[in-house]
C-alpha cells in the first residue's frame, strides 16, 4: 500500500471557493505553512484551465464534465554507485478530463488526460474523450458526485520544503551517501535519491464542486547492499516521505541502511517449519495490508472479489487488531482535503478490535453498491477515479522488540516479503529476505532461500501480538506483528 | 520535430548534450462482468534534455513543443549538471561514442493497430470478458483490459545522433475468478506484444486466452498445494523468461555490476551449464513480435544483440554509453527511458536461452520425481544473485509421467547456480513475458523467453492451512 511518489503526494492546503467549511481540523499555524503569492496564483490559474476546459466539454455535447488539473515542480539528486549521479528539475501541468454523455441508464463515459495547456492540445483532448464516451456502454452509474464542504487539513504545505534548490538536494543526497559509507566502507550504494515536490491540484465539475490545493513533500532513500569480499549481501533499502522541514533526516536513514545491510552479510540455511513468526512493519503491510486494503474496497465487495463480502460485523482478525483509515491526519502522506471527485476525506475503522467494520467506496462504486460515497476515491490526472484507502494504521500493542522477539522465542524474523500476494484469494507465497532465524528470543543469523507461504485470512485470526514499535512507511503506520502457523520452507 | 532539436542544439554550447522528444499516445479499455469499466486515451508529449557537465549529469524537461522552451530546459539541466558537479567525489566517465543510426526506424508490425476503430476494441474486449464468465459454472467475475502504446520519438545529441523512432506495443489481459464454498481462485492470461494485431493474436486467440483463464481459476479451486523443498523442475517458457530476466538479467546490468553485484568480476568465467547461452536482443530473435522490440535505445544507439553468457561462460554486461566507457567496450543500446520525462536507464529488451535439443516429452519421460511449472508471474532479483519468482500452476512428474494440476508456488535459489544446474534444453522457443512491466525506478517493456530447461531449485511448500 505504500504506493504515495513524490508528484502524487503533491497536495495540501485548500482554497474552496464554493463549499469550504468554516475551521480548519488539525491546521497549524507557522508562518511557512501558509501558501505563497505564487502558490495561490498557480491555484487560480490552474483552475481557471479546468473552467475553460469543463465549459468547452460541456459546449461540445457532454451532459456531465469533470476536469482533475495539477501543476507539479520537482527537484531530485540521485545517487549511483556510492557517488552523486546527478540532478533533475522538472514543471509540469496535465489535465483530465472526464466526460458523460447521455443521462441515466444510457449516460456512457469517457475519458483523456493531455499534459499540454495550449488550447488545440486541450480541445483535441475534449473530442478524444467525447469520442470515447460515444463509443462506450451505458451504464447508470456513471454519474458525477455532489459538493459536499471541504475543509483544510494544517502540516501538508511547508514553505521551506519548496524553497529548497537542485544544490540542497545534492547537499542532503551527499550526507546521506556519507552517513551510511561512514558506518562501515563494506556498505555499497547502488542508487538512491532525494526528491523534492511541490504541486497543485485543482478540480471542477459541472455539478458545481470547485477546489484548488497546493502541497509539498520531500521524499529520500537508498538502495544497496554490503559487500565484504565475495560475500555479497541481499539487497536492503530505505524509504522516508515527509512534508515537515523540521523532519527531514537524511544522515539517519543512511545510518539505519548501512547497519541494516551490513547484518544482512555471512547468512545461513534456515530450517523449515510451520509456526509463529514476526513480521516486521514492511513485511506485514506487503502481505497482510496489500490483501486487506484490497478486500475492503467496496468495489472489490460487488464484484465478489473479495473474501471479505459477506464479513461485514463478523470477526475477521485476532482480538485487539484495529486498522484504520485517515485522510484527514494533519501532516499525513496521503491526507489532503478533499479525494480525487472532490469530495472531503475521512477517518474510517475499517476493522475494530477483530471486527470487520467498514468498506470504502468512491461515487461509481457507492452508487453501484446503493451506498453514500466514502471519500475514497484516488488517482490522478492521469486515471479515472478509482475506490483507494489514504492513510493506514494498525494499532500498536506494548510489546517493545525485544519483549516480542523473547515471546516468540524460536521461529523467523521477516525483514521484506519478496513474492505473489493474491488479493482475491489471500494465498501468498514468496521468499523472506532481509529476515533472520531467531533463537532464545534474539536474532540470531540471516537466512537465505527460505520461502513463505499461507493465507492472509486464515492467519489474520491468528495474529498473536503486535509490537509497540510503530513504523511509518510513507502512508501506512504499522508495528512489527507475531502470527502463529506461518509455513516455512528453507532452502540446502 | 528533429528540427526542433537540432535548433536547440545549434543554439547550445558548452556541454554534451541530449535530446529526446517523445510523443506518446496510449490507450486503454477495460470490461469488468460484462460492465464497461473504464475506456480512456492519454497523451504524453514532451523534451528531456540530458547534460553531461564536468562529470555529472543533468537532467530537466518540457511539456512545450517550441524552441524557447526547450533552449529552458537545456538550460536547467545544465545547471542541475552542475550542482551534481560540485557534489561529485570522482568524475564519471563521459559517455562513449560510437557510430550512430540515422533515418526513421519503425518496429515491424503485422496487422497495424489503427486497422481497429475505438469501437471495435472496445467490442473485443467486451466478447473476451463474456468467454471468460462462460467458461465454466464456477466463474464468478472476469474482467480484460486491452492497452496500447503508440511512440513516436526523435533523438539528437551534441556528439551526432539523429533518429526518429515509430513503435507500437499492444497488450491484452483477461482474468476470471472462481469460486466454491467461499473460496476464491483466480487466473490471468495475457499477452503483449511489438507490432500490431497480427502479433498480439499470433499464438492463440482473445478467446482462447479467456477460455484458459477459466478453466485454469475452476482447476486450481480443488488443486492441492504443493510440498516444498529443492527439486527437480522443468520451467515452461514464460517461466524460463523470469528467470533469465530476473535472476541474470538485472545481475549483469553494468550499472548493477559496478555497485557490486554478484556478476562483478565474473567475465569469462564459467556461470553456467555448458547446454546455456543466454542473449539480450533489441530485435524479436527466433520468433517474431517480442515485447520488448528497441531498434534503436534512447541514446541513439542501435540496439545490439548481446551474447551474455556463451555456453555457460559469462561474456558480456548491459551498457548504456557512460558505463561502455568506463569498461572500455562499445555501448550495446541498453540504455531506455519509459517517457520523455524519464532518464535513460540501463534496461533489458528482450532476454532469453538459446534453443537445444530437447523435446519437451522426452525431458518430462526422462525426469523420476519432479515439477513443470508454468504461468509466470512475478519476480524479483537481490544483488547476491538470490532470485525468487511465482508460477502460477505446478504439475508433478513421477517416473516420467505427469500429474495433475497442483497451486502455483514460488520458486527461490541461486542464480548461477540454478544455471549450472541445467541438464535438458528443449527445442521449442516462445516469448512469453511481453505483457506487463519491469520496475527499476521507472517502468519498462520488455520481453523474455526461450526453450523448456530442466534445473533444479527450491519450491515454496503450502499453505499453513493445508499443512496442519
Amino acid at each position: 500500500m505504500a504506493k504515495t511518489s513524490a508528484m502524487s503526494m503533491a497536495r495540501s492546503t485548500v482554497m474552496n471557493t464554493a463549499t469550504t467549511a468554516p475551521g480548519a481540523q488539525g491546521a497549524m499555524t507557522r508562518p511557512h505553512d501558509e501558501p505563497t503569492t505564487l502558490a495561490r496564483q498557480t491555484e487560480q490559474e490552474t483552475l481557471d484551465v479546468c473552467d475553460t476546459v469543463l465549459r468547452r466539454a460541456l459546449d461540445k455535447g457532454a451532459t456531465q464534465a469533470e476536469v482533475w488539473g495539477e501543476h507539479a515542480v520537482s527537484t531530485n539528486a540521485s545517487l549511483e554507485q556510492n557517488e552523486l549521479k546527478g540532478a533533475a528539475t522538472a514543471e509540469h501541468a496535465a489535465f483530465g478530463i472526464r466526460v458523460i454523455t447521455g443521462t441515466g441508464a444510457d449516460a456512457r463515459v469517457g475519458f483523456c488526460y493531455v499534459n499540454r495547456k495550449d488550447s488545440a492540445s486541450l480541445n483535441e483532448a475534449i473530442d478524444d474523450a467525447l469520442a470515447i464516451a460515444r463509443a462506450s456502454s451505458p451504464d447508470e452509474a456513471n454519474d458525477l458526485v455532489d459538493p459536499r464542504p471541504v475543509r483544510p487539513i494544517g502540516g501538508l504545505l511547508d514553505r521551506r520544503v519548496v524553497a529548497l534548490s537542485a544544490d540542497d538536494a545534492v547537499g542532503l543526497a551527499a550526507r546521506m551517501l556519507q552517513a551510511a559509507r561512514d558506518i562501515d566502507a563494506r556498505v555499497s550504494i547502488d542508487s538512491g535519491y532525494v526528491a523534492v515536490a511541490h504541486g497543485t491540484v485543482a478540480l471542477a465539475t459541472s455539478r458545481g464542486i470547485r477546489l484548488a490545493d497546493t502541497d509539498s513533500s520531500i521524499l529520500w532513500g537508498l538502495f544497496g547492499m554490503a559487500v565484504d569480499g565475495d560475500d555479497v549481501g541481499s539487497f536492503e533499502n530505505v524509504s522516508e516521505a515527509v512534508r515537515d522541514f523540521d523532519a527531514i533526516d537524511v544522515e539517519a536513514s543512511g545510518r539505519e541502511f548501512a547497519q541494516r545491510a551490513l547484518s544482512l552479510l555471512k547468512p545461513r540455511a534456515g530450517r523449515s517449519f510451520t509456526g509463529p513468526a514476526i513480521f516486521s512493519p514492511a513485511a506485514f503491510d506487503e502481505v497482510f495490508l496489500a490483501a486487506l486494503s484490497a478486500s475492503v474496497d467496496g468495489d472489490a465487495v460487488r464484484k465478489g472479489k473479495s473474501r471479505l463480502k459477506d464479513k461485514l460485523g463478523a470477526r475477521i482478525a485476532a482480538r485487539g487488531f484495529t486498522l484504520v483509515d485517515d485522510g484527514t491526519l494533519p501532516g499525513g502522506n496521503g491526507s489532503a482535503p478533499f479525494d480525487r471527485e472532490g469530495l472531503p476525506h475521512r477517518r474510517t475503522v475499517l476493522v475494530g478490535d477483530g471486527v470487520l467494520h467498514h468498506f470504502v467506496y468512491d461515487g461509481r462504486a457507492a452508487k453501484r453498491a446503493g451506498r453514500p460515497p466514502t471519500g475514497h476515491a484516488e488517482g490522478s490526472a492521469r486515471t479515472l477515479p478509482g475506490v483507494g484507502l489514504t492513510n493506514v494504521r494498525l494499532q500498536p500493542g506494548t510489546l517493545d522488540d525485544d519483549a516480542l522477539l523473547a515471546t516468540l522465542g524460536s521461529g523467523l524474523w521477516i525483514g521484506r516479503f519478496s513474492g505473489d500476494v493474491d488479493e482475491v484469494s489471500g494465498d501468498f507465497s514468496g521468499v523472506a529476505k532481509a529476515s533472520f532465524a531467531v533463537k532464545g528470543g534474539r536474532r540470531a543469523w540471516p537466512v537465505q532461500e527460505t520461502l513463505i507461504a499461507g493465507n492472509v485470512f486464515d492467519l489474520l485470526p491468528r495474529v498473536v501480538e503486535r509490537g509497540a514499535n510503530l513504523r511509518r512507511l510513507v502512508t501506512v503506520d504499522c508495528p512489527p506483528v507475531l502470527v502463529d502457523g506461518l509455513k516455512v520452507t528453507a532452502g540446502p | 520535430m528533429l528540427d526542433l532539436l537540432e535548433s536547440a542544439l545549434a543554439r547550445s554550447s558548452g556541454p554534451w548534450l541530449e535530446l529526446r522528444l517523445h510523443d506518446r499516445r496510449a490507450r486503454s479499455v477495460l470490461v469488468e462482468d460484462g460492465v464497461l469499466e473504464a475506456a480512456r486515451a492519454t497523451r504524453h508529449c514532451g523534451v528531456g534534455v540530458r547534460a553531461f557537465v564536468d562529470g555529472a549529469w543533468g537532467f530537466a524537461s518540457t511539456s512545450e513543443l517550441l524552441l524557447p522552451a526547450v533552449l529552458r530546459a537545456i538550460d536547467a539541466a545544465t545547471r542541475a549538471a552542475a550542482a551534481a558537479a560540485r557534489g561529485r567525489k570522482v568524475k564519471a566517465a563521459a559517455p562513449s561514442s560510437c557510430p550512430f543510426p540515422s533515418g526513421t526506424w519503425t518496429s515491424p508490425a503485422r496487422v497495424p493497430l489503427s486497422s481497429l476503430s475505438l469501437s471495435d476494441k472496445i467490442a473485443l474486449v467486451h466478447q473476451t470478458d463474456a468467454a471468460a464468465k462462460a467458461a465454466g459454472a464456477h466463474i464468478t467475475s472476469s474482467s480484460c483490459k486491452y492497452s496500447e502504446l503508440v511512440d513516436e520519438k526523435w533523438i539528437a545529441t551534441s556528439d551526432g545522433a539523429r533518429v526518429h523512432i515509430i513503435d507500437t506495443k499492444p497488450e491484452l489481459r483477461v482474468q476470471a475468478v472462481a469460486e466454491r464454498a467461499g473460496e476464491l481462485q483466480s487466473c490471468v492470461e495475457a499477452a503483449g506484444h511489438t507490432g500490431g494485431f497480427g502479433d498480439l493474436f499470433a499464438r492463440r486467440s482473445a478467446d482462447e486466452m479467456a477460455i484458459r483463464a477459466a478453466k485454469t481459476a475452476t482447476d486450481l479451486l480443488r488443486a492441492p498445494y504443493i510440498d516444498g523443498g529443492k527439486q527437480q523442475v522443468i520451467l515452461s517458457p514464460d517461466v524460463v523468461g523470469l528467470l533469465v530476466h530476473e535472476a541474470i538479467g538485472h545481475t549483469v546490468e553494468a550499472d548493477f555490476v559496478l555497485a557490486g553485484s554478484a556478476a562483478a568480476g565474473k567475465l569469462g568465467q564459467p556461470v553456467a551449464s555448458e547446454l546455456v547461452t543466454l542473449c539480450d536482443s533489441g530485435e524479436s530473435e527466433y520468433a517474431p513480435g517480442a515485447g520488448g522490440v528497441v531498434l534503436v535505445d534512447d541514446e541513439g544507439v542501435a540496439a545490439q544483440r548481446v551474447t551474455i553468457i556463451e555456453r555457460g561462460i559469462l561474456k558480456s554486461y548491459l551498457h548504456n554509453r557512460e558505463t561502455a566507457a568506463h569498461f572500455g567496450v562499445a555501448p550495446t543500446g541498453n540504455a531506455r527511458a519509459f517517457e520523455f520525462d524519464n532518464e535513460p536507464l540501463i534496461r533489458m529488451r528482450n532476454t532469453y536461452i538459446e534453443p537445444g535439443t530437447t523435446e519437451l516429452a522426452s525431458m518430462i519421460a526422462d525426469t523420476d520425481d519432479g515439477w513443470l511449472l508454468v504461468g509466470a508471474k512475478n519476480g524479483q532479483a537481490d544483488a547476491n544473485a538470490e532470485f525468487m519468482f511465482v508460477v502460477g500452476e505446478a504439475y508433478p512428474i513421477t517416473r516420467g509421467r505427469l500429474g495433475a494440476l497442483h497451486r502455483g508456488t514460488t520458486i527461490t535459489g541461486n542464480a548461477f547456480d540454478v544455471l549450472r544446474s541445467v541438464d535438458r534444453v528443449g527445442t521449442h522457443f516462445a516469448w512469453d513475458l511481453g505483457s506487463g512491466y519491469c520496475g527499476k525506478g521507472q517502468p519498462a517493456k520488455v520481453d523474455a523467453g526461450g526453450p523448456h530447461i530442466r534445473c533444479t531449485a527450491v519450491l515454496a511448500g503450502g499453505s499453513s492451512a493445508d499443512a496442519e
